[in-house]
């Protein structure tokens, strides 16, 4: 034989490392101006904890080379692949951002443009110290209107870019009566203990699918003469205590208009609800306001929600109706309630205030404002605002809100250095979630999409991300678990406020024993 | 020259081609767009992320790529046809032919194949994925090249080749569902005449993998058992397609059984077996399923994709009892033709209800295109979204998508549905043609004109609607053009509601002070008799349409409790919408079909 097989596999290997070897061009051309990438990465700040950040060159190109060159440590070169996605090796990755904490890691990008290499300005990332909470929690949706078609909880690894299904309505989406509503919906996890969490499996068999002290149950929580079942929980931070609101929810579908769904609540109230007693108590009941969006302060000595005294008056009201942000004190000894307090007057300006969110070190209040409603999600006028509780001052996140598209569902890491929200601004119709650093003087930083191993990721996928939130621990328990909770009974909580005992009408106040 | 059993052999093959060919290719050209149409398949990797993981997902995912060549009928049937007789060659392999009645009968499961592939019907507009037209071929095929490999391992080292012929039903399952357990049971087939035993011991060994495989899947694709134990056929709720697709696949383990000289005297000339494979041919044609209401949707839905709104009408013309879906496809291709004032009612005027087991069809079948060419492109929206999120995806509705976007000047989403169908095999073209315009409304209307009068004919005003139907929503308004008005007033008039269309004629009496529509002015005339006051000086009536209704509302007062007879008994006035009035029935349901029967 003339050649060995060595000889072979010697030159074959070497054929294959030249191919995948990265050829940082010699000479080319210098391009006054930025690459144009999606997601655009160029300058802005990430955890040291993040998952590798691809992306791709949205010019079109031949070919093109990506080179990192840290501060500390050696250059990284890699190549655009046949879409121009550069996919960044993880080792080198995260060697590099460990290696990096604080300091800059310079980007410059090479294409090749009818024959010729051109080199764009090149841009920085920031590494920062502060590390984002692991897991990611999202519901995926399509933008519908009633139908729900598969829809399901995800948890998302942000270290390794991994997508796991907590529960979704797969499991029977081949089922001719899928028509019918199996909406999976509003999840969350208790703040100091995230291996406790929850979300809701509506429709028939549906429930309140809790994990709680490493058992899961389903609990029905409409109880008493609760006109609504319970929607948008806040687990107390230490408590076996979840506060919900109870909404009756509706939608209008305009004819002529940007907005293409507006929802609004016909009734909402706040109810609390004692695991460990399965009894459900009321915290608002009121008659000519409505409560929702409940949040607790870190201590758990404040319930957050917002409010209004505009009630639903034919399908225009809904442009009407104005919310405002309260709190009211709780104490966790004799489980009762203080009177609202108003911590943010929105209507007075014409606007709205929902959706509030502390910060788990007290410092900050993160909300959205509108300009009308409760339900921002698909409202084009809302953005991000964030209000010092030390001053009370409130200012809108400008370095965030930078588009005429809806920012709402946000949430903190439990550092309270990063917070997550959710963004149409790319186009319109699918949120997508961003996290964004905020440093010592109270500014954000540069928005960012999650990183995905496939860049194009959130181009191609037909789904809303919605309510992402943190968790620093995944779910324990999977699909078929649930699947097994959800075919049995459900546990029905019992009704711990007299049904006939009205509220305070003017403060909306129940006062509890 | 001497015929051999080859030569019979390949002109049956040759003939099954042809027939699948016409069957599918001619006669079903319509309904294998449509399957094309409500499939979707896109070449990322969240699409890939999404149909991989179910039970039989790389089957179903190949079936919806290829399902794609069916935008091309004739090219999706010939691919169809070479696979039906594909499936009848490797069956014929498997066990060997010496027999024209094996010959023959080689030729049952790939019609029992044809048979589910074109019997779909309505279900197409359900939550049914059309890629079956595809994958319950190919299923077959692949479960036929496992036997062989299967058959061929075992005869040269039994222990050896049952082993592998079971792990790869089990690898198998996972990626092609029930056809790889199926393997095993026409392994178990082709023995069973001549080792029972063994033939016993695969049939058991295939039925393990057949029901225990699944309970594994149950927990890998969050699937429910009953959908992962026979996919990727459907449902048995698609009655006709599973029970063609199972019979499909009973049939060739049966066939298999038969060994090469199986014979039955009568069938072993060659005028008989040409005889008999026409009979398949006609029975399998005689029990697909042929509504001709649901063929007719099938093509207007073709035409209008193609603004080809003559073929729209000349479908229409062709129905005797015309369903809902039929009226509101003609209704678009009137006004598209601008003669929906004029013909609107010439038309047969007792409706049909779907001849369907799918209950509540309508607005996924016609609602998106009917309000998208009233210029209500917030409702297409609407109604397009929840045929996408009820009932599936497909290129049909994402291309709508894509197109309201453009013509409401949504740049960015426009943009990402078009990066969207520029992965698909057959709508790229068009969205690279169309990427251009994408905010940029005046050059997209200046380069379909159709668009830019649906821009224009849109009301600027926002009701902020429930879920009305396009009656009741124009009916809403309250401040139309003369174009949105007259459209409102016509159906007032489809919906029999002659005093709100006489309310708003009173209002807008100037738009007709030198015109008026035929239709209109019967309505007016019957309002002169029913009311004695004489509103027919402020319009423009024709005396030949004044003594028309006057003729008929005499005549029609004999049948005042006798519609059925009335109907045929005033025939001569079709086309007249007192006659539509009197005997139509625009919403029919089966209750009071029955009750009229």
């Amino acid at each position: 034989m003339k050649y060995s097989l060595n000889t072979i596999f010697f030159v074959g290997a070497s054929l294959l490392v030249a191919a995948c070897s990265t050829k940082v061009p010699d000479s080319f051309a210098e391009k006054d101006a930025e690459a144009v990438l999606f997601p655009d990465y160029a300058n802005c700040v990430v955890p040291v904890n993040i998952a590798p950040m691809n992306f791709f060159l949205r010019d079109s190109a031949e070919a093109c080379v990506l080179t990192i060159t840290p501060e500390t440590g050696d250059v990284v070169a890699v190549s655009g692949n046949s879409d121009n996605a550069f996919k960044i090796p993880v080792a080198e990755w995260r060697a590099m951002l460990a290696a990096n904490v604080g300091k800059n890691l310079k980007y410059d990008v090479y294409a090749r443009q009818r024959g010729a290499w051109i080199h764009y300005k090149p841009f920085n990332i920031q590494v920062c110290a502060d590390s984002i909470d692991r897991y990611l929690t999202y519901r995926l949706i399509e933008p519908s209107y009633m139908g729900t078609g598969e829809i399901g909880v995800y948890q998302y690894d942000l270290e390794n870019g991994v997508q796991s299904v907590i529960f979704d309505n797969h499991r029977s989406h081949k089922d001719p009566n899928i028509r019918g509503q199996k909406c999976v919906n509003c999840h969350t996890a208790q703040r100091n203990h995230p291996e406790n969490k929850m979300f809701y499996y509506r429709g028939a068999n549906g429930g309140l699918i809790l994990t709680y002290n490493g058992q899961v149950k389903k609990i029905n929580t409409r109880t008493g003469d609760m006109f609504a079942g319970t929607v948008y929980p806040a687990w107390h931070p230490n408590l076996p205590l979840i506060a919900f609101s109870s909404n009756v929810i509706k939608q209008n579908f305009p004819t002529f208009a940007l907005n293409k769904v507006e929802p609004f609540d016909l009734y909402s109230d706040l109810v609390l609800y004692n695991i460990e007693k399965n009894e459900v108590t009321a915290v608002q009941r009121t008659r000519n306001s409505q409560e929702t969006n409940p949040n607790w302060s870190p201590d758990g000595k404040y319930l957050y929600y917002n409010s209004s005294d505009s009630v639903f008056k034919g399908p225009h009201a809904v442009f009407k109706m104005r919310y405002n942000l309260f709190r009211m004190a709780f104490n966790a000894d004799s489980l009762s309630w203080g009177k609202p307090e108003l911590v943010y007057n929105a209507a007075s300006k014409m606007r709205s205030a929902t959706y509030p969110r502390v910060s788990p070190d007290g410092k900050y209040l993160l909300f959205t404002e509108a300009n009308y409603g409760t339900s921002t999600q698909t409202n084009k006028s809302a953005d991000l605002y964030l209000m010092r509780l030390d001053s009370m001052t409130v200012r809108a996140l400008d370095e965030i809100n930078c588009s005429t598209e809806s920012d709402s569902y946000h949430d903190w890491s439990k550092n309270s250095k990063w917070f997550v929200f959710s963004s149409r601004r790319f186009d319109g119709n699918y949120s997508r979630p961003y996290f964004s650093h905020i440093g010592a003087d109270g500014k954000a930083s540069k928005p960012v999409l999650i990183p995905h191993d496939d860049p194009r990721h959130d181009l191609n996928l037909l789904k809303c991300y919605n309510v992402p939130e943190f968790s620093t621990s995944p779910v324990k328990f999977n699909p078929s678990d649930f699947q097994s909770v959800i075919n049995s009974e459900e546990l029905k909580a019992t009704y711990g406020s007299p049904i006939e005992k009205q509220t305070d009408a003017v403060s909306g106040a129940t006062q509890m024993k | 020259m001497k015929i051999s059993l080859k030569h019979v052999w390949w002109c049956c093959e040759a003939a099954l081609f042809l027939f699948a060919l016409f069957f599918l290719g001619i006669y079903n050209g319509d309904y294998l767009y449509r399957l094309q149409a409500e499939n979707l398949f896109l070449g990322n990797s969240v699409f890939a992320g999404e149909t991989l993981p179910q039970s039989a997902g790389v089957l179903v995912y190949v079936s919806k790529w290829l399902l794609q060549l069916s935008y091309y009928p004739l090219l999706g049937a010939g691919v169809a046809a070479a696979g039906l007789v594909g499936v009848e060659r490797l069956l014929a392999v498997l066990v060997g032919v010496r027999s024209y009645t094996r010959l023959l009968v080689g030729f049952i499961p790939p019609l029992f194949l044809l048979m589910a592939q074109s019997s779909a019907g309505y279900a197409v507009y359900e939550n049914f994925d059309t890629s079956f037209f595809v994958s319950l071929e190919l299923g077959l095929l692949l479960s036929l090249l496992l036997a062989l490999v299967g058959d061929r391992l075992i005869r040269r080292n039994e222990k050896v080749g049952f082993a592998v012929s079971a792990v790869l039903a089990v690898v198998f399952h996972l990626l092609i569902g029930i056809y790889a357990p199926v393997s095993l049971l026409l392994i178990g087939a082709t023995r069973w005449t001549t080792e029972r035993s063994k033939a016993v011991k695969l049939f058991v060994v295939g039925l393990v993998v057949a029901l225990l495989v699944p309970v594994l899947e149950t927990s890998i694709y969050q699937e429910n058992y009953s959908f992962v134990l026979l996919a990727p056929l459907p449902v048995p709720y698609f009655f006709n397609v599973f029970a063609y697709g199972l019979m499909a696949i009973i049939s060739a383990v049966l066939v298999s059984a038969l060994n090469a000289d199986f014979t039955v005297e009568r069938f072993e000339k060659m005028p008989v077996v040409a005889g008999s494979l026409v009979v398949l041919f006609a029975l399998s044609f005689f029990f697909s399923y042929r509504d001709a209401n649901c063929r007719t949707i099938y093509k207007m839905q073709r035409c209008s994709d193609f603004h080809d709104w003559d073929g729209v009408l000349a479908a229409a013309n062709k129905v005797e009892r015309p369903t809902r879906s039929i009226a509101a496809y003609r209704y678009v291709a009137l006004l598209e033709n601008d003669k929906l004032s004029e013909q609107l009612f010439n038309f047969p005027v007792r409706y049909d209800t779907l001849n369907s087991p799918y209950s509540n069809l309508d607005p996924l079948i016609f609602y998106p295109d009917l309000f998208f060419y009233s210029s209500q492109l917030n409702m297409a929206t609407f109604w397009g979204m929840e045929a996408w999120t009820n009932v599936h995806r497909s290129v049909s509705t994402l291309k709508r998508f894509a197109t309201t976007a453009l013509i409401q000047g949504e740049k960015e989403v426009a943009l990402k549905y078009l990066g969207q169908l520029k992965q698909t095999m057959c709508y790229s073209s068009w969205a690279e043609e169309v990427e251009k315009y994408a905010g940029n409304q005046q050059a997209f209307f200046n380069a379909y004109p159709i668009y830019g009068e649906t821009y224009a004919s849109q009301i600027p005003e926002s009701i902020l609607s429930g879920t009305y139907d396009l009656p009741s929503l124009f009916s809403s308004f309250t401040n139309l053009d003369p174009v949105n008005m007259e459209r409102r007033m016509l159906l007032e008039l489809y919906t029999k509601r002659t005093e709100q269309f006489m309310d708003d004629l009173k209002i807008v009496q100037n738009m007709y002070k030198q015109q008026m529509p035929v239709c209109m002015q019967e309505v007016v005339c019957l309002y002169a008799l029913n009311t004695k006051l004489d509103v027919r000086r402020l319009f423009p009536i024709s005396p030949e349409v004044n003594t028309r209704v006057a003729n008929f509302v005499y005549q029609a007062r004999n049948y005042a409790n006798d519609p059925e007879n009335g109907a045929e008994a005033l025939k001569d006035y079709k086309g007249m919408y007192v006659y539509y009035l009197l005997f139509g029935n625009p919403y029919p349901s089966a209750a009071n079909l029955k009750t009229r029967k």
